[in-house]
């Protein structure tokens, strides 16, 4: 995979929206920045997307998801298994839903470059108890593929 | 609480047997008080319940239904195959008809009452007299387009008249171009999208009396207002249920101050003011097919005359046209009368279906989501429903196409809305025990098919390509076989692979209906005029007939078929407009002769004792059936719409099950005897 690695020069506001919110644009320029650090309180976990065409590892940056308060999760995006090779393409969502209830977040999380690889979802929300599915979508070359994995928020 | 409706219903209905015989008595005997009243609010008279029904045949998807001004008579036009007034209604005398073939996409009535129609084929507006003297209508004006000076119409599917010229809603490419009498362009607004002034599949539009133009946006739900000059003015409606909301509008009138939109998802006729202001709304959800008397099944038109003292509503769905005259009692009494709509209603599954093996898929088009039906047993089981109407990645604007790969437990899905082709996987265990998991769906991809379309551009220049419009999906069953699509937007099918991606352009297709797959035979329907074409494929979707001047075969047919299968030498199609599953049989034969170099052009009917089904709501009886496919067990899988549910059959025709989302039966249910 060819590597095209893009950092925002200004933060983009990224969604993908369970109604009928608007996608918001996301501004994209080539200026390098430099890895910057988040306080992390959460173990990584791992997530594969549905054709294996990039690797995910996230971790909380609150110690725990709060219900119905926002909070933030790091999100590294690679192209390997090893994740070494931060993965290329043009666009990064970050989403939470619940199936079963058929409806997403009411909120729009605000994405933030942190270097190569690595971006920060600022402003989750989830507003009701229950197993919540969050989504990372990438977008490259008109396609999305998406990584998923679910978690239990206790009332 | 059906009980109680009934009893509603009856007593809504002996009302209405005397607005029927003397709506406009019932109008000059009211109180001098109560008339004041309405001419201040001009035009205060409200149409409301349904005073009678009429039935017709040959009511078709599209058809809308005018009214002629000063009781004149009622005008249906049925498109693509023609424009017909009837003689007023009067109850007791035989009805007359005055009719004129064409392919008539649109047709509206002027303020002085000339039937305008739009013949597409021939680019001609035609206007015939208002006077309905003698057997045939009178044509005073033909205005043909001149394709040098004037880009040709397409996929007109309303008109209205404006400052001497026409408005022509071009839905296929999102806009309205504006005309003179001459046939000359004076402007065009419109582009696909969902901003101001975009348009998702427009689908109607008026004029009011200020020359401001007010256009149904049917797949943004909402209404758009323009300027006499085209310029984008105002917007109202977003999708919903909840009074004031749209879903899937389809027909516009305005007179005076209000405006009538016709609603078909939400079964209603809803009523605002010139600004969008929400006043009322009246009809109700048909719970079983052919209830009328005020309540309404996927209206397609709304046309209120210029006292807004009848209205006429078109529901091909019902193959009728409705009236609606004034509520005797004015606003308060039509308000007062608001009924909830989609009661008891579990299931709305649209004309998609795909099957295969021991699962299926429908589309749930009220909802915007896809239900998934375990088939292994004797009848299907719901065991997830997944996306939602909206425009996030995974959400669904509008089903285009829907395509099940059971061994792969895939869901291709295509969205014509969003422009975007998704693939769903589904996360199942076939040997535990059934059970529901709303969870069990994952988008795994989607494509923008803008890219789509850039990729379609770089296998094949030198042609202009657009967005594609996929409007079926098929895979042959054979390894290494391509997932195909129809585009309807680039006339042909084109081959697909895992990353949908376009690999090589096939056939080409003028108006592709569904793709059928029976292990390695694949074959085309399209619509050739009023009749089908089937046409064998490749497996790459290339035409098997390309070198050749007979590359298919047609077959006589009632209407376009709403859904169509392929078994070994059959081919199952259903026919909503006679409510059978017909049966073409020697089709398979022939397609194999097709690969035999055998190609001929071979009239197919369908054969009568093989084909099955009658009108009705009990078991093995349909109402408008949709979509069909083979699923495991040599069974055949009905979406029957009009009675909100599915029929699973043996080849034969034999019924063996009914179901919907939460039920499911192989017994059949006793005929009720008629009193």
């Amino acid at each position: 995979m060819i590597i095209r690695w893009f950092v925002p020069a200004v933060f983009p506001v990224l969604a993908l929206f369970a109604c009928d919110r608007p996608v918001s644009p996301v501004a994209q320029d080539d200026s390098p920045a430099a890895d910057v650090s988040v306080d992390s309180s959460g173990p990584w976990e791992t997530a594969v997307s549905a054709d294996e065409g990039f690797f995910v590892r996230w971790r909380l940056l609150v110690p725990e998801i709060p219900l119905a308060d926002p909070f933030d999760i790091e999100v590294e995006v690679w192209a390997d298994e090893s994740m070494r090779e931060p993965a290329s393409f043009d666009r990064l969502f970050v989403d939470a839903g619940m199936p079963h209830h058929r409806h997403g977040m009411n909120v729009v999380p605000e994405i933030e470059a942190l270097g190569p690889g690595r971006w920060v979802a600022r402003g989750m929300l989830l507003h009701m108890p229950g197993r919540w599915q969050f989504y990372v979508d990438v977008l490259d070359d008109g396609r999305v593929e998406r990584a998923q994995w679910s978690t239990w928020l206790s009332g | 609480m059906l009980e109680t409706l009934t009893s509603a219903l009856l007593i809504a209905t002996a009302g209405l047997s005397f607005a029927r015989t003397s709506a406009r008595d019932v109008l000059q005997e009211r109180p001098a008080s109560a008339q004041e009243a309405d001419s201040q609010s001009v035009p205060a008279p409200i149409p409301a319940l349904g005073a009678f029904e009429r039935e017709l045949n040959g009511i078709m998807q599209g058809s809308k239904a005018l009214l002629l001004p000063d009781g004149g008579g009622t005008v249906v036009l049925r498109p693509g195959r023609s424009v017909t007034v009837l003689d007023p209604p009067v109850e007791g005398t035989d009805r007359r008809e005055r009719q004129v073939s064409g392919a008539f996409t649109a047709a509206c009535v002027s303020v002085n009452g000339t039937l305008v129609a739009f013949e597409e084929v021939l680019g001609e507006v035609r206007v015939w007299s208002p006077s309905l003297d003698g057997p045939v209508l009178r044509e005073v004006s033909r205005i043909k387009l001149d394709p040098s000076r004037t880009e040709p119409l397409r996929d007109v599917v309303d008109i209205a008249p404006f400052q001497g010229g026409f408005l022509f809603v071009e839905r296929g490419a999102h806009r309205v171009r504006a005309l003179d009498a001459r046939g000359e362009e004076r402007f065009r607004f419109g582009r696909k999208g969902g901003d101001d002034g975009a348009f998702q599949f427009p689908g109607a539009i008026a004029v009011d009396d200020q020359d401001r133009i007010y256009v149904v946006d049917t797949d943004n739900h909402r209404i758009q207002r323009f300027t006499a000059e085209g310029d984008f003015d105002a917007t109202w409606g977003r999708r919903g249920a909840f009074p004031g909301l749209l879903t899937s509008p389809t027909g516009i009138d305005v007179v005076g101050d209000r405006i009538y939109v016709s609603e078909a998802l939400n079964h209603r006729i809803s009523v605002f003011d010139l600004d969008g202001r929400y006043l009322y709304q009246w009809g109700m959800h048909a719970m079983i097919p052919r209830q009328g008397e005020g309540r309404i099944h996927y209206p397609a038109s709304i046309d209120v005359d210029a006292e807004a003292t009848r209205a006429v509503v078109a529901e091909p769905f019902e193959r009728r046209i409705q009236y609606f005259e004034r509520f005797p009692g004015g606003l308060e009494e039509a308000r007062a009368a608001q009924m909830p709509s989609k009661q008891d209603i579990r299931s709305h599954f649209g004309p998609f279906i795909s099957g295969e093996d021991d699962l299926l898929v429908m589309g749930e088009p009220e909802s915007g989501s896809i239900a998934v039906f375990d088939v292994a047993g004797e009848t299907g089981v719901n065991i997830t429903v997944f996306t939602n109407h909206g425009s996030g990645w995974d959400d669904l604007g509008r089903l285009g196409a829907l395509h099940l790969d059971a061994p792969e437990q895939m869901v291709y899905v295509s969205d014509l809305v969003n422009d975007r082709l998704s693939c769903w996987r589904l996360e199942r265990e076939r040997d535990v025990t059934i059970r529901y998991d709303p969870f069990m769906a994952r988008l795994a991809s989607a494509v923008d098919l803008s890219s789509t379309r850039d990729k379609l551009a770089r296998l094949q220049p030198g042609r202009t390509w657009v967005i594609p419009r996929i409007v079926a999906l098929d895979r042959a069953q054979v390894a290494g076989a391509p997932l195909l699509a129809a585009d309807a937007a680039n006339q042909v099918v084109f081959a697909l692979d895992e990353r949908l991606d376009p690999i090589s352009v096939g056939a080409s297709t003028r108006d592709p209906l569904q793709l059928m797959v029976d292990g390695s035979r694949v074959v085309l329907l399209e619509r050739s005029g009023e009749a089908s074409m089937f046409r064998p494929l490749a497996v790459d979707g290339s035409d098997l007939g390309a070198d050749t001047e007979l590359g298919g075969m047609l077959m006589a047919s009632s209407g376009t078929p709403g859904g169509a299968a392929l078994h070994g030498d059959a081919c199952f199609l259903s026919s909503p407009e006679s409510d059978r599953i017909e049966v073409i049989e020697g089709a398979g034969a022939a397609f194999a002769d097709q690969l035999a170099a055998s190609l001929e052009t071979k009239l197919f009917e369908p054969v009568s004792e093989r084909s099955w089904g009658e009108t009705g709501g009990y078991d093995g009886e349909f109402h408008a059936p949709a979509g069909l496919c083979r699923i495991g067990g040599d069974r055949i899988v009905v979406v029957d719409r009009g009675n909100h549910r599915a029929q699973i059959f043996a080849l034969d025709g034999t019924w063996l099950s009914t179901f919907s989302l939460s039920s499911g039966y192989t017994t059949p249910k006793p005929r009720k005897e008629t009193p």
